[in-house]
């Protein structure tokens, strides 16, 4: 799967990861705590949930393990968008934002009903 | 306590998602257990466990090319393939004795020969029919495909066999669900019989529950381990050509 489209639509779950990872570098805490902080403590990722789908998205090369070690926990393990991830949470925004055109052209068009 | 839970939750993952995160999962834990709430995180272990073992596919050995790694991965592959196939027999004739069980000591309300051998028996013949039917003869993308090559439509024609026979395994899983509830549903519900649903109802909903888990974690795996490893000979055999 080297189309960028082959890899779309994404999950809630994954579209989260991916943005989290895309402004700097996480641990898997960290994703965690940024997905939160993201959706204002709406979507909650549990360390199960995250490393599936971690897990799916390495085998998949949309992210990689960073050489980068935490020296407060050695259990910690870094990880970073590739360029490939790079282009398919750009093509996932760039689709649901087209979606999203066009509800809205939708609703606009719907007129209210007289009572 | 909380802690020895989780951890050995984390245990019972499939071994290489467990070396790979398992420590990091654990590491999250201890940090995140006190704003996050013990039994959420207990039960989003729980849910990446029946993930893991039922719908992420078992890891793919890897072949490395050339002569020497096509007959291992040959070997490998029939080894998997009869594995695969006993742990289906086994599944099979399991259900014999278990449900001759069922047939034997609970009954419905009518309490007839008939209806007991009726509902202990024919599950078992759906189950051997469908096992029995699952060889697939040569399809028309397989004989197009391959014309000339036929080593490769031979593999092809076991990965469909195994794949068919997972896919009506599940089906005879359905079929013997409707033939259990089926009591259930006219004597419970229609005729309002609270025996039916304490005996019948419960022990059907348990052999039924046993026969789904044990599908699932330990028939469904080696024939998918197999079908991967297929999949791969058959992609080796098109490079080797």
């Amino acid at each position: 799967m080297n189309n960028v489209t082959d890899f779309l639509p994404l999950s809630p779950a994954t579209l989260h990861i991916l943005i989290a990872l895309a402004s700097e570098d996480r641990h898997g805490y960290g994703i965690m705590q940024e997905v939160a902080r993201q959706t204002n403590d709406q979507y909650k990722l549990g360390p199960g949930t995250l490393y599936d789908n971690l897990q799916k998205l390495l085998e998949q090369g949309l992210v990689e393990e960073a050489n980068r070690r935490d020296s407060s926990d050695p259990r910690r393990r870094y990880y970073s968008l590739t360029s490939l991830g790079e282009r398919v949470v750009a093509a996932e925004i760039q689709r649901l934002e087209s979606v999203f055109r066009k509800v809205k052209t939708h609703l606009h068009s719907i007129k209210p009903r007289r009572a | 306590m909380i802690q020895m839970i989780y951890s050995f939750l984390v245990r019972l993952h499939p071994r290489p998602f467990r070396d790979q995160f398992g420590e990091q999962m654990l590491s999250i834990f201890d940090e995140s257990r006190g704003h996050r709430g013990s039994f959420r995180l207990l039960m989003d272990a729980a849910m990446s466990l029946l993930r893991q073992w039922l719908l992420r596919p078992p890891a793919r050995p890897v072949f490395a090319g050339g002569v020497s790694s096509l007959n291992e991965l040959h070997r490998e592959s029939n080894r998997l393939q009869r594995k695969a196939n006993l742990v289906t027999l086994a599944w099979v004739l399991s259900m014999i004795p278990l449900e001759l069980a069922v047939a034997g000591t609970v009954q419905p309300t009518t309490v007839t020969f008939s209806a007991q051998w009726a509902y202990g028996v024919m599950p078992i013949a759906i189950f051997f029919f469908l096992y029995m039917k699952c060889s697939v003869s040569e399809g028309p993308s397989t004989s197009i495909l391959y014309r000339d090559r036929e080593e490769q439509t031979a593999l092809v024609r076991k990965r469909d066999t195994l794949q068919t026979r997972l896919e009506r395994m599940g089906l005879a899983l359905i079929l013997s669900l409707i033939i259990w509830i089926s009591p259930i549903i006219f004597f419970g519900l229609l005729l309002r019989s609270t025996h039916v649903f304490r005996n019948w109802g419960f022990v059907n909903s348990v052999v039924f529950a046993v026969q789904t888990l044990v599908f699932f974690a330990v028939v469904s795996r080696p024939t998918r381990r197999a079908l991967s490893a297929l999949e791969q000979e058959i992609e080796a055999t098109r490079f080797a050509q």
